[in-house]
């Protein structure tokens, strides 16, 4: 009798063990974080800006233009409707300019001619070889400055500054006329619109066009 | 007789429950830790471009203007942080992975690659506090410098100059 209650104990404390390990298993590997929750795309754009960490998945690569569709590089031939370039990366590519071809140069559809020389950044449909792109967009001697100003000297068009470029250390004439973009916290304003008083020492971000002579016209500034 | 085959039988049911409750947890554990979030750093900030990487120039090496690179405001492997002391991001290590997503509606996203690091000056590069007459004017401090592929494929033009974005790091 004895016998049999203590075989009896030893199979329901083994039954009870087998139990209870296997929830303790299925809980440290499983079961706490099934109850984590999932953030929305909602709670993501409405969320505090502050927010420095959470636990969260960053979004898939999902890019607005394929890299395989950009391209750069420098003017070297130019016809009515085609422009070759010289590639880094690709070598002489040819870029075809259809009339929905979106072109900035200064501004868009600014009508200023494409040039031998001229250096540009754009993407559009790549042929099998990536030696032909018929072009969606192009951008033309665009450049982007950051830096103190070391020299402000007032223009009829509105001020001409020179700038320190942060990267470089080359100090680079820019011209701000009426029509620069000028963007503040309040938003964005023609320069004739927002008249801002530019001191030596300022630190300012400028987007605008390279001219022949090395200047900038500067088409934004923030 | 009957009692040691009653013995073996419970034995067996036993173990035979053991291995189940352990497969059945198991297979969730290993379900559950591929969905499970990871811990990353986040910032919203702005994103600008700059277009001086060769191919063999940069902080890291091997920078280039047509790749999806960009150059982070604080890598101590490089002592960029020496020149980004007010940068509020943590350093990454050379070749680190940054997705940045225009801000709102949360995409498109591009995941870049950390070759290079800002300048920060104190008024320009990654530090981007641009003051206007000794004011600081525009509160949004540029995180992310984006090569000219990298924010071509974020955002599509260049002359936008400076898009606020939220930037994923540390994963």
């Amino acid at each position: 009798m004895k016998r049999k209650t203590f075989v009896y104990v030893l199979v329901s404390i083994l039954i009870l063990g087998g139990i209870a390990g296997g929830l303790s298993v299925t809980q440290t590997y499983a079961g706490l974080p099934l109850l984590m929750p999932t953030p929305t795309v909602d709670a993501i754009c409405s969320g505090d800006d502050s927010v420095d960490s959470q636990e969260l998945v960053p979004p898939p690569h999902s890019p607005l233009v394929p890299l395989e569709n950009i391209i750069g590089g420098t003017v070297v031939e130019v016809e009515e409707t085609r422009i070759v370039i010289s590639t880094a990366a690709r070598g002489q590519v040819t870029l075809q300019i259809v009339p929905e071809t979106r072109i900035w140069k200064g501004k868009w559809d600014s009508q200023l001619p494409i040039e031998v020389g001229d250096f540009l950044y754009g993407y559009g449909v790549p042929n099998e070889e990536s030696t032909v792109f018929e072009m969606e967009q192009l951008e033309v001697n665009i450049v982007n400055l950051r830096g103190p100003v070391s020299s402000v000297t007032q223009t009829a068009a509105g001020v001409d500054i020179v700038l320190e470029e942060s990267y470089t250390g080359v100090p680079t004439l820019v011209h701000i006329e009426s029509d620069t973009l000028v963007t503040t916290d309040s938003g964005e304003n023609a320069f004739e619109e927002t008249p801002i008083e530019v001191e030596v020492g300022d630190g300012f971000q400028i987007i605008g066009l390279q001219l022949r002579d090395g200047s900038v016209l500067a088409t934004r500034i923030f | 007789m009957i009692r040691r085959v009653h013995l073996v039988v419970v034995v067996g049911l036993v173990v035979a429950l053991l291995s189940l409750q352990m497969r059945l947890g198991s297979d969730r554990g290993k379900a559950s830790l591929l969905a499970a979030p990871l811990l990353v750093s986040q910032i919203d900030a702005h994103a600008t471009w700059y277009n001086l990487c060769n191919g063999s120039n940069g902080a890291c090496g091997n920078c280039s203007d047509a790749s999806v690179h960009a150059a982070w405001p604080h890598i101590d492997a490089t002592n960029c942080h020496r020149d980004c002391p007010n940068s509020s991001v943590t350093s990454l290590s050379c070749g680190s992975k940054v997705t940045v997503s225009d801000l709102c509606p949360y995409k498109p996203s591009v995941e870049v690659e950390v070759r290079d690091c800002c300048t920060c000056d104190g008024t320009g590069g990654c530090n981007g506090s641009s003051r206007c007459s000794g004011t600081s004017w525009n509160s949004g401090d540029v995180t992310i410098d984006l090569t000219t592929t990298s924010f071509i494929s974020l955002h599509g033009s260049l002359s936008d100059g400076r898009i606020p974005v939220r930037a994923y790091y540390n994963y």
